[in-house]
């Protein structure tokens, strides 16, 4: 970013040598440098966050095959006891 | 004869289809982690609209905007456009308050002439939007509707993908404290949201965004001609499966967290599930041409997304066809009317167990608000007749010994009696719960409706506001938006 003194909650001029991209371009995906001020977690939060809903999604998964296998376990009961 | 009890087992067999896709949709959720639900998933933030139509909100709509001016997005890239739709509360004065607090964030718009609908509200909104140019993307809220921090970064990052053009987030209710009927919906969100959206991110085909968080590329909003759909009571389904059609795909955020205000009785729900029941069948008459033909875009013909909307769709009609078979089966066949009667309940007890157990998996924080309501979805008496069908017929014949002990003689007309109540309660719950409905509107009586709702069940109740929803449609009932009314009862739930 660049060395402006900033305002908070007015946005900075980009930093057009360091590339950063200021408009988000869908199409490429390419990230924008989030707004600190604005209280958007940096990258290492939203890496952190995204491991943890996909861990939560995996056990979901297994939560899931638990309780067919607990199913499946009740039926062969209820079928041996006839 | 065998012919005629062959075709009755089958009606008897066709009320247990909600249940099977109800559990292929929860099989089919569990599976959402080998699924990416975009193909390309980045943390952009696009300029992000939104468009809250509000008629006399002033209950909810400061705290709305409050929790939007705190989301974890840069305020840069947020504009928030409030359309009153001629409120006669303090609305408009809050409105102002809040565009001088949050300049350049809210802004206040107003119809003088109001009174048409959301749907008309919202595409006020929407003009002044496109006008403006400003935006990439469209964000249409609910006035009552709380958005937790990170809710709109996680919906937006799936616009990374182009393929992308709308994402929703996960509605849960939010009232606290929490009444009995807010613990109904809130397992039924779980069910109805939290599974269900998942199964369908699997399968690559969506319902419907749910109405209070619709996130709309502006591409999308452009192709489907830009405003929502006024013909229909679910302008937010038209929606969806406008933007399906037109190529672009529809994503779940199953981690984007929106706290909903819902109904707290019997007769605010009828009113709100009565306007989405009506709007369904109203989409499935404006895409008759879609059902049932796989090479429509975005999937919307495919035979597994027409099990899921038809099984909720259809559910009255299957329920009135399984107690017609029971019945008449048993002036037929009794013995064969006996062995179709246990073999349907219990595949709704198999089938119950594992919806129960799953919702309660999926979503063990609500879960834990809300066990009671969710062991009673189908209704105290279904369960009963649930137990009856598992429990071995020794056990149920020593229950009758234990009777006798008693000094109670159940006859044979009271043994039929109770039979053919057991074989009509799938269509007898729906009625019932239609009665409870009108205990709910009459003062002396409303206490009752609650207790009743956890004997005749919440699931009868559903089925019977379709029921009326039908009913509704042939009769051309005028189609008015009873609006559900919103207190500001959301807790401290972000």
């Amino acid at each position: 970013m660049s060395d402006a003194p900033t305002i908070p909650g007015v946005p900075t001029e980009p930093d057009l040598a360091a590339g950063v991209p200021t408009e988000p371009d869908l199409a490429a995906g390419i990230l924008t440098e989030p707004d600190l001020a604005a209280g958007v977690p940096t990258e290492p939060d939203l890496a952190a966050e995204r491991a943890h809903e996909e861990r939560s999604e995996r056990w979901l998964f297994i939560r899931q095959v638990a309780i067919v296998l607990v199913l499946v376990a009740l039926l062969l009961i209820h079928a041996l006891l006839g | 004869m065998l012919a005629l009890d062959i075709f009755l087992a089958a009606l008897v067999f066709m009320g247990a289809l909600p249940l099977i896709a109800g559990c292929c949709q929860f099989g089919l959720a569990g599976l959402h982690c080998f699924r990416r639900r975009s193909r390309v998933e980045g943390d952009v933030h696009p300029r992000v609209a939104v468009v809250i139509p509000a008629w006399n909100e002033a209950a909810v709509i400061q705290r709305t905007l409050d929790q939007l001016a705190r989301l974890e997005y840069p305020r840069e890239r947020l504009r928030i456009y409030v359309v009153d739709d001629a409120s006669d509360d303090d609305t408009p004065v809050l409105l102002g308050a809040k565009a001088h607090e949050y300049p350049g964030l809210v802004f206040p718009l107003r119809r003088e002439r109001g009174g048409e609908g959301k749907s008309h509200t919202i595409n006020h909104g929407l003009r002044r939007v496109r006008a403006d140019g400003w935006y990439d993307a469209v964000l249409v809220i609910d006035a009552d509707v709380i958005f937790t921090g990170g809710s709109l970064r996680r919906m937006a990052r799936h616009l990374a993908d182009p393929e992308v053009g709308a994402a929703t987030a996960y509605i849960k209710e939010g009232s606290r404290p929490a009444n009995y009927m807010n613990r109904f919906i809130a397992y039924e969100y779980i069910t109805a949201q939290a599974a269900a959206r998942r199964a369908q991110n699997v399968l690559g085909v969506h319902a419907c965004l749910a109405g209070g968080a619709q996130l709309i590329r502006r591409e999308s909003l452009e192709a489907v001609g830009g405003e929502i759909d006024t013909s229909t009571l679910a302008e937010d389904t038209v929606t969806t499966f406008r933007i399906q059609l037109a190529g672009k795909r529809v994503v779940f955020e199953p981690h984007a967290i929106v706290w909903a205000e819902e109904p707290r009785g019997v007769d605010g729900l009828w009113k709100q599930r009565l306007r989405w029941a009506r709007g369904n069948i109203q989409v499935t008459r404006l895409f008759r041409r879609v059902w049932f033909h796989p090479r429509r875009p975005g999937g919307l013909g495919r035979l597994s997304f027409a099990l899921i909307w038809f099984s909720v769709l259809l559910m009255p009609v299957f329920l009135l066809s399984a107690s017609t078979g029971l019945i008449a089966l048993f002036f037929d066949n009794r013995v064969f009317a006996e062995h179709a009667f246990r073999g349907l309940w219990a595949i709704n007890v198999v089938a119950y167990l594992f919806i129960t157990l799953s919702s309660f998996s999926i979503d063990p924080r609500t879960a834990r608000l809300c066990w009671r309501e969710g062991i009673a979805f189908p209704g105290i008496v279904s369960l009963m007749i649930m137990l009856y069908t598992v429990l071995p017929a020794d056990f149920v014949a020593d229950g009758n010994v234990l009777l006798r002990a008693l000094g109670i003689h159940p006859s044979a007309a009271l043994g039929d009696a109770l039979t053919l109540f057991a074989y009509a309660w799938l269509t007898v719950s729906m009625l019932a719960a239609a009665a409870i409905r009108q205990m709910d509107r009459r003062r002396w009586l409303a206490w009752l409706s609650g207790p009743l709702v956890y004997v005749v069940g919440y699931g009868p109740l559903q089925c019977a506001v379709t029921a009326t929803a039908y009913i509704k449609e042939l009769r051309g009932a005028e189609m008015r938006w009873d609006k559900t009314e919103k207190v500001g009862a959301i807790g401290e739930v972000a």
